[in-house]
């Protein structure tokens, strides 16, 4: 990009006009460059063909390892953004790169702080014991919002619980789990 | 009747579940992305609604959070198995240069002597001999009657004629840990031999009596895959008939207990168990993979006689079976050649080894011309050869590896004119390991299974086996063995074990090229500060390594970062650590040496091995050496005749000329270097 300047930062060109550089733009432009470049790394690892194409089915796993927290409905409003009529099943590279890039850059769906998702497990617990149950957890999450499948309830359930014995979560402690930050 | 030493998983879902509906629709509103409160509700009081409203959204928090949470650790477990198929693929396709490179030097005039000797002796290495003579000389050798039982053998009888109870006694023999004397080893093994010769090339497999067949992929050693299966699936018998997809051995650990089972259910069965030759059912294979270590390893003095009833054994094997005239079944694939009427017209029994058959490259000339092969064996060699070595791939065409080795990378236009050609409906094949233990591709027409679950690490892959029903879709059943608790592993569990086992695998890997990485480090970080960027640390590794890994991912379990986020490149070196014990101090040229020797370990082992032909695990000390130089030149790294033997005299194993080489390759182990009190790797 920029080469030599002087001073005033200003780079003379092939015909020896200076134009001026614009530090916030080039800034602007790294970042957008990084971030195409972390999307793309993450879209690879399920990219099994080699194709520029992931299943569409793996779209909301892809989008979750960047560190974003949409919910299931929110990741149906994505998908139809990005699949393709003709091809509904698999999500093409350049589709995929154009929406999340601006997702990423809008900072949306970065999901709430810690003590909302506290608050969240608080609301449930009505008896306000300071824990919930294997059985509340179950009506709650099994059946209502967007429900778990029984796969998703046994995960939740081997970490959730204090021990295996007293089917009980102390969600205080618990939540710390669910706010697991990736290094990038 | 089996033992609980085992927990079966019955039956976990077999596919991804479809996307979920809401059970509260969310509103749309665009306006409030962050919004998680707008619901619908039913009529309601104001105060109930607001309630309902703050349940459900708190409900969804906690839903939403948990999954992503897994999926975080969804791109762990991926990320890992794409480690270890890298490095398994990057393993095969040295197998495969190994026996180009014989085949290249049979080729022409070698201009070192030495590296022609080398290939003589390890190509003949298989039996030369034919026909009644080579009966013969089998019989004399691998004679049951030559070994005595003692009576202090405490393990499991066998005698003629074989029947259903042998089976179920040697069941709960294998299962309790327990070894079957050579003896009735080779009397089974004999047995089988019998069946096997009166066999056609092709099994006929029909299930119009019994209504249904069950084919089994690779088990590769896993005696408790084996057993889910017997327990999932029921034993074998006339009214369960089995095709076993080859790769029985190598790799696991007990391979020889797998492929005795099968071969006792085959000979109480004969008309309903089926063997389909592997690729690994093959002695140039066996001596890499771990098969023949184990027999070395299990039977000592005997193992001689049982390889060389193996070897011989293996050629036997029919190459594919087919079900109902419509579903071929064989271990590999098919490639743009395959046809059945010249396939049931070979010779089968001529390839002892199907990657190098001796009886196309004669071992006795030193002076072999390829060009002298004519055509239509050649084309011969290929239809075996592509049946058993072959691979899918997602376009179309056929690409061979010419015919040195490898099969073909058939596409879906390939499958679509052989299926048509044979009016045939599907193609089952195993040979590539899944995640889920099965895989349909080219349209569905072509159907992978896979038995050894759990193949490269606690946690990587299910096992599966196809029930195929007479005029039915296949039937697929998957399950993992989970040998070692009780409790079911999690996925939290599994992705740790998985990904630990393939971090390690890299961190060794960084130790053995640890001279080449760090001169091209050094090479980019001109000013010496110790750090390179992200980019240049990730193609430098992937370039060295020759592994295509997203190493972008794997940085933050390998290497420290810099609060710039420039990766300080020493740190790559910090947890493993290329060891070698020698009686005097290394200087660099030698670590190099020693690293490169490590990195061909596997290579040299099958080499040594091949060469070592009383399996005694020593060859003289000149063999050694031309071993060693000839793989160098081969592979490009320099491994000068003196310095190794230098290296070997140092190693303290020069006793009387003869080199034990395993002494030899032990002398190297890679170790953790923060472990300070222990030495073990």
């Amino acid at each position: 990009m920029a080469t030599s300047t002087d001073a005033t930062g200003a780079v003379p060109d092939q015909e020896n006009r200076v134009t001026l550089r614009d530090p916030i733009r080039e800034s602007e432009e790294r970042a957008n460059q990084a971030r195409i470049k972390r999307l793309t790394d993450a879209f690879n690892v399920f990219d099994q063909e080699s194709n520029n194409t992931i299943p569409s089915t793996e779209l909301g796993t892809v989008i979750r390892s960047l560190g974003l927290v949409p919910t299931e409905g929110e990741l149906q409003d994505i998908l139809s953004e990005m699949s393709d009529d003709s091809n509904p099943d698999s999500i093409h590279l350049e589709r995929f790169l154009n929406v999340m890039n601006m997702i990423l850059k809008d900072r949306r769906y970065q999901g709430e702080p810690e003590s909302k998702i506290l608050r969240a497990f608080q609301v449930l617990d009505t008896q306000n014991n300071g824990y919930l149950t294997e059985e509340e957890f179950r009506n709650y999450l099994c059946k209502e919002g967007e429900p778990f499948n029984e796969e998703e309830f046994q995960d939740f359930m081997t970490i959730a619980l204090d021990d295996e014995t007293n089917h009980k979560c102390t969600y205080k402690d618990f939540v710390q789990h669910l706010v697991v930050e990736e290094n990038d | 009747m089996f033992s609980e030493r085992w927990l079966c998983f019955c039956c976990p879902p077999m596919h991804k579940s479809p996307r979920r509906t809401i059970v509260a629709p969310i509103e749309q509103n665009p306006i409030q992305p962050e919004s998680r409160l707008q619901l619908q509700t039913s009529r309601l009081s104001n105060r109930q609604k607001q309630k309902s409203e703050l349940h459900l959204a708190a409900v969804v928090i906690i839903q939403t959070w948990f999954r992503r949470r897994r999926a975080l650790f969804e791109i762990r477990r991926k990320t890992a198995w794409t480690i270890y198929q890298n490095i398994e693929y990057a393993g095969e396709q040295n197998q495969l240069k190994l026996y180009n490179f014989f085949l290249e030097l049979m080729q022409t005039v070698s201009k070192n002597p030495r590296d022609a000797t080398v290939a003589a002796k390890v190509l003949r290495r298989s039996s030369s001999l034919s026909g009644l003579a080579e009966e013969l000389e089998l019989k004399q050798l691998t004679s049951p009657t030559i070994i005595n039982v003692e009576s202090s053998y405490q393990g499991p009888h066998i005698d003629k004629p074989i029947n259903r109870e042998h089976f179920e006694a040697l069941i709960l023999a294998f299962q309790r840990g327990e070894l079957l004397h050579a003896h009735y080893v080779l009397l089974i093994l004999h047995e089988l031999r019998h069946i096997l010769k009166n066999l056609p090339n092709i099994n006929i497999v029909s299930t119009h009596q019994t209504t249904c067949v069950t084919v089994v992929g690779d088990l590769h050693g896993s005696l408790a895959d084996l057993m889910i299966i017997f327990h999932k699936n029921g034993l074998p018998s006339n009214e369960n008939p089995y095709i076993f997809n080859g790769d029985i051995v190598d790799r696991g650990f007990q391979s020889i207990e797998v492929f005795l089972l099968i071969s006792v259910a085959l000979i109480v069965y004969p008309n309903n168990i089926y063997l389909n030759r592997g690729n690994h059912e093959d002695h140039v294979l066996n001596l890499r993979y771990g098969f023949m270590k184990e027999i070395i390893h299990k039977y000592k003095s005997h193992a001689t006689r049982l390889l060389h009833l193996f070897e011989n054994i293996y050629s036997w094997l029919p190459v594919a079976s087919l079900i109902d005239d419509h579903i071929f079944v064989t271990h590999g694939g098919i490639s743009n050649i395959t046809d059945l009427t010249i396939i049931n017209q070979i010779k089968r029994q001529k390839y002892v080894s199907v990657l190098s058959p001796s009886f196309i490259i004669p071992p006795n000339e030193d002076e072999f011309q390829i060009g002298n092969i004519p055509n239509d064996l050649l084309l011969e060699w290929r239809q075996i050869l592509d049946l058993l070595w072959s691979d899918p791939k997602q376009s179309d065409g056929c690409e061979p590896n010419t015919y040195r080795g490898g099969g073909c990378y058939w596409g879906p236009d390939v499958t679509n004119d052989i299926l048509e050609k044979h009016k045939w409906s599907l193609l089952i094949r195993s040979h590539e390991c899944k995640e889920e233990g099965f895989d349909y591709t080219h349209d569905k027409k072509v159907l992978t299974v896979f038995s050894a679950s759990n193949y490269y690490a606690v946690g990587s892959n299910r096992g599966a086996y196809v029930k195929v029903i007479t005029n039915q879709p296949p039937l697929i059943v998957q399950f993992v063995s989970t040998k070692s608790s009780h409790k079911s592993l999690t996925l939290w569990e599994r992705v740790s074990h998985v990904e630990e086992q393939a971090i390690q695998n890299l961190l060794e890997k960084f130790s053995v090229n640890q001279n080449r990485l760090i001169r091209e480090f050094a090479v980019v970080d001109r000013k010496k500060t110790g750090r390179i960027s992200i980019n240049e640390w990730c193609d430098i590794v992937s370039r060295v390594l020759n592994l295509h890994l997203p190493w972008r991912t794997l940085k933050s379990r390998l290497v420290q970062t810099d609060s710039d986020g420039s990766i300080i490149y020493e740190s790559t070196f910090r947890f493993k650590q290329l060891q070698v014990t020698l009686s005097v101090p290394t200087s660099e040229r030698r670590t190099s040496l020693c690293q490169a020797i490590y990195r061909n370990k596997d290579l040299l082992e099958t080499v040594f091995r091949a060469i070592d032909k009383d399996n005694s695990g020593v060859i003289s000390m000149k063999e050694f050496t031309d071993v060693c130089v000839s793989l160098g030149h081969h592979n490009g790294t320099k491994f000068d005749g003196k310095q190794i033997m230098d290296l070997a005299a140092s190693i303290d194993l020069d006793k009387n000329g003869v080199i034990d080489f395993n002494e030899f390759l032990e002398a190297f182990r890679i170790v953790d270097i923060t472990d300070h009190f222990d030495d073990e790797s």
